[in-house]
């Protein structure tokens, strides 16, 4: 009903993402990670729904039971790869060179296409299960092209560290774009390879001054600008949350659908303030909660004195059946991890999320009255392979 | 349709059928142009994109600065989009064709009248309709802007769960249907949420058939590879891994442990008092293993209370100190020298080093990444618990037996160990894990002492001054019977001592 553009409304708010998360998380500990499916399930829902452009939500419709399916099918394969082929590199690691370090680097290698055929795997799944005004998105079979390609990219991003990283994300996303669909309609990524060397351009500036800083202090042995190698460190880390803003807007505003195109305006200072920030609450949450064990165990030997001293020392913690400190500390251990999980999404995630979507548009909303929906894309094997090697999540 | 700016206002100035357009979103306000048709006031924009707001559904914005002569039009329904027109005429002209912008028309009609709209997607294409909703006792009827209408039963109606904005709905009329009710308003929604029996009804799991078939495909593979397949290639494998690999192996292990019994801070210590080393190297000396070895054993003994002894791949021989005070004779200790020796001999920690690299990696692939480290810490721990077959154990114990007899020491040594932890500390513990897989031991036992009846071998591996520098290879040594229950007499030790 808008003239305009379609803005993105953001419906996401932390309380119930913080009871989701913590919830959801809870359940997946406790049943030795078997949750995960529906956990998966029910945090997109909710990321999903709360992306909502011209004020109409996403919608996740992925099952908890088909990734199960999925999971256990990719077991089937994985563990006759991994199995097997980990101890045959692990043979031929000590035997041809003395150590595990090459199996690992083997293993990895070895491993890598099928992260990369997970990923693929795993997006078509994700977009299969996305709609938007009751028409499915989906991504078109292609994963063998996606495979060499990632190899091919990856491989140069590493031969020039990194400095090839633009590039390698310019391509492997047209790859996908170029064969994403709305409804019967399909995407294009258009641009240029090079377009998102202009987002680094921070990253370079904070690079160069610790670089000069560091030749000063060298060569010149001017040790007093010490301080200015601190200034060119925080610019290259507020580089790449402009990297992170910059590169998201060029890739958005050269991509179409039809005749309807994107416009997005994500603001690099919001970006690193969400990341400071959001790093800052967590680690204030965790030093506040150790501050407050630690006024409790002040008090408890305030008040109870010597006493205390000799429960520990003395024999008398020995009646204390020795899995009781045992579950303890697997419960610490385990709370300690959920709850980074949790503060994770609630800091950083989900206002990332919220900032992008709130500041993304789509204009020309009206050529999308012309899409028609798509059949479904049944997919079996969901998004298995991912969930079994960790390094493929493609959320 | 014809402009509102009709004969009347054809001598203002400009173009007078403007108005101003805001999407209520954003803060953005753009200018548009009105036509009025029949039915409906089409909105078009600088670029020629057009709306049509049912007359029928338009509404006056009260309270607005310009009320009194110029107008603010929305939408019914709840949507925040917003039409202001300055122009007093146009105001006038479109209040007359609206009957219901009329004053009062809302306070009149109340929330219901807002209550009835929603946004309706019908799973065929991306254009959305407008719809009125109309509630029976068994339907929700959705009337479309062309009068067509749809029935949904209320039994029929599904909400889509954790959606963020928990305030409204969004409906399907069935689990597989494609078409969507989108309802922002809270009061409509919460109409609905008192009507619809099953709206949080989850979809039935059709394909338990499946999942079950997979799973069990899935446990018979990964028993297979960890219990048949890698096992065999890892007993092929061990044969064929040149002895500096081997070292190697081992080495890395051997310090992976350490650190893992150790503090967080330090691994465990080696123990390496001068006497003691000294009285355990005449032990080895004398027991004098397989010359023959690729390598030669390096033994060492950890500061710590475990009462085991265990062989890493390369020629490594560990003892924990608990072992050591544990025994009651040198040949004892002795005894389970000569039979980690065995170990080491059939290259058994090798076998289980490469078994443990296969299958590790499939149970981490099946728990998943939930919690890093987990996997870090079954690895050490099956190092240390290490289960060796049947065969390979009874393999351990006829090369001890042959080791003894050859040092003529009475083999019946490594019996009368066993079996006093064994009855000290039952079946599972400890060292007796580590060595429980002998289902004959009671027998072996036995027939070690048999075989040594009557036989006389030579003197103890150690003299009495020697196991007492063995003994003391940590350290002096700290008896446990003196150093508990100091204080019997206090309040609290009586209070937590009786759950003993």
């Amino acid at each position: 009903m808008a003239l305009a553009d379609l803005t993105t409304h953001y419906a996401g708010r932390k309380a119930p993402m913080f009871r989701l998360a913590l919830v959801t998380g809870i359940l997946t500990v406790v049943t030795a990670g078997f949750y995960r499916f529906w956990m998966k399930t029910r945090m997109r829902r909710y990321y999903w729904s709360a992306v909502r452009p011209g004020g109409h939500p996403l919608e996740y419709v992925g099952l908890p039971t088909e990734k199960l399916l999925g999971f256990l099918t990719a077991v089937v394969f994985l563990a006759f790869y991994i199995g097997i082929v980990n101890l045959i590199l692990m043979f031929f690691s000590f035997s041809l060179f003395q150590g595990n370090a090459p199996a690992y680097v083997v293993s990895l290698i070895g491993v890598t296409p099928l992260i990369f055929f997970a990923q693929y795997r795993a997006r078509r799944y994700v977009m299969a299960r996305t709609r938007w005004r009751g028409i499915r998105f989906g991504l078109e079979p292609g994963v063998a092209g996606f495979v060499w390609r990632s190899m091919l990219h990856w491989g140069l991003t590493v031969a020039t560290f990194g400095l090839y990283w633009p590039v390698k994300t310019y391509w492997l996303e047209k790859y996908r774009i170029d064969r994403t669909f709305y409804g019967d309609k399909r995407m294009h990524q258009g641009g240029r390879w090079f377009m998102l060397y202009g987002a680094t351009k921070h990253i370079f500036i904070g690079i160069a001054i610790m670089g000069a800083v560091t030749l000063l202090i060298w060569w010149q042995e001017v040790p007093s600008i010490a301080p200015l190698g601190t200034v060119g460190f925080v610019w290259m880390v507020f580089g790449f949350a402009y990297y992170k803003a910059n590169a998201f807007k060029r890739l958005m505003e050269t991509r179409t659908l039809g005749e309807t195109g994107f416009k997005s305006a994500p603001r690099a200072g919001r970006v690193f303030g969400i990341y400071a920030g959001g790093s800052s609450a967590i680690s204030g949450i965790f030093l506040g909660a150790l501050i407050l064990f630690g006024i409790v165990a002040g008090l408890v030997l305030a008040a109870f004195g010597f006493a205390v001293e000799q429960w520990i020392e003395g024999e008398d913690l020995r009646g204390i059946p020795p899995f009781i400190p045992i579950l303890f500390g697997i419960a610490l251990y385990f709370g300690v991890f959920i709850f980074y999980g949790v503060l994770k999404e609630v800091f950083i995630t989900l206002p990332i999320a919220q900032h992008f979507a709130q500041v993304t548009e789509i204009t020309n909303p009206h050529a999308l009255n012309e899409v028609r929906q798509r059949d479904r894309d049944e997919f079996a094997e969901a998004e298995g392979f991912a969930d079994a090697l960790p390094l493929g999540d493609a959320f | 349709m014809t402009g509102i700016s009709n004969q009347e206002e054809h001598d203002g100035a400009g173009p007078a059928a403007e108005a101003v357009f805001a999407d209520g979103v954003t803060d953005r306000k753009e200018r548009v142009t009105l036509e009025l048709s029949d039915t409906d006031l089409e909105i078009i924009s600088e670029r020629g994109v057009r709306v049509a707001w049912p007359l029928a559904q338009l509404r006056a914005v009260p309270d607005d600065d310009g009320a009194r002569r110029g107008l603010t039009v929305r939408e019914a329904g709840g949507s925040p989009a917003r039409l202001i027109i300055k122009n007093p005429h146009i105001a006038d002209h479109l209040r007359r064709v609206a009957p219901t912008l009329a004053d009062g028309y809302d306070v009149a009609e109340g929330a219901s009248e807002d209550a009835v709209f929603a946004d309706f997607a019908d799973g065929d294409g991306a254009n959305l309709h407008r719809v009125a909703l109309e509630l029976s006792s068994t339907h929700l009827e959705i009337v479309f802007p062309d009068g067509a209408r749809r029935k949904w039963a209320l039994i029929d109606l599904r909400a889509l769960r954790d959606q963020a904005h928990s305030d409204g709905l969004v409906l399907s009329n069935g689990h597989a249907a494609m078409a969507r009710l989108y309802i922002d308003n809270p009061h409509i929604a919460a109409q609905i949420r008192s009507v619809g029996p099953d709206l949080d009804l989850r979809a039935p799991i059709t394909n338990w058939g499946r999942i079950i078939g997979w799973a069990g495909g899935a446990v018979a593979s990964v028993a297979a590879i960890i219990f048949l397949l890698v096992p065999i290639m890892a007993d092929q494998l061990a044969a064929y891994l040149p002895p500096e690999g081997e070292a190697a192996l081992g080495d890395a292990t051997f310090e992976q442990i350490r650190n893992a019994l150790g503090d967080f801070d330090a691994p465990v210590a080696l123990c390496k008092e001068p006497e003691g080393q000294a009285a355990l190297d005449k032990m080895v000396a004398r027991l004098n293993p397989d010359p023959g070895l690729p390598y030669p054993i390096k033994l060492a003994v950890l500061d710590h209370d475990l009462v085991n002894a265990f062989a890493l791949p390369g020629g490594h021989v560990v003892l924990f100190r608990g072992i050591i005070e544990a025994a009651e004779t040198p040949d004892e200790i002795a005894s389970i020298l000569a039979h980690e020796f065995g170990h080491v001999v059939n290259r058994d920690p090798t076998r289980d080093a490469l078994r443990s690299a296969g299958s590790i990696g499939v149970l981490g692939l099946l728990f998943g990444d939930f919690a890093g480290g987990t996997v870090v810490l079954m690895l050490s721990n099956q190092l240390i618990n290490a289960k060796y077959s049947q065969a390979a154990e009874v393999g351990a114990d006829d090369y001890a037996h042959d080791l003894m007899e050859g040092a003529d020491l009475d083999p019946a040594a490594l019996g009368s160990i066993f079996q006093r932890f064994h009855e000290k500390y039952g079946d599972a513990e400890g060292i007796m894990a580590h060595f429980s897989s002998h289902p004959q031991m009671e027998a072996r036992i036995e027939a070690a002492r048999e075989s040594s009846q009557g036989k006389t071998f030579g003197p103890p591996s150690l003299n009495d001054a020697e196991w007492q520098a063995l003994r003391r290879i940590c350290g002096p040594i700290d008896t446990p019977e003196d150093g508990a229950g100091e204080d019997p007499d206090t309040a609290t030790g009586g209070a937590l001592g009786g759950q003993n």
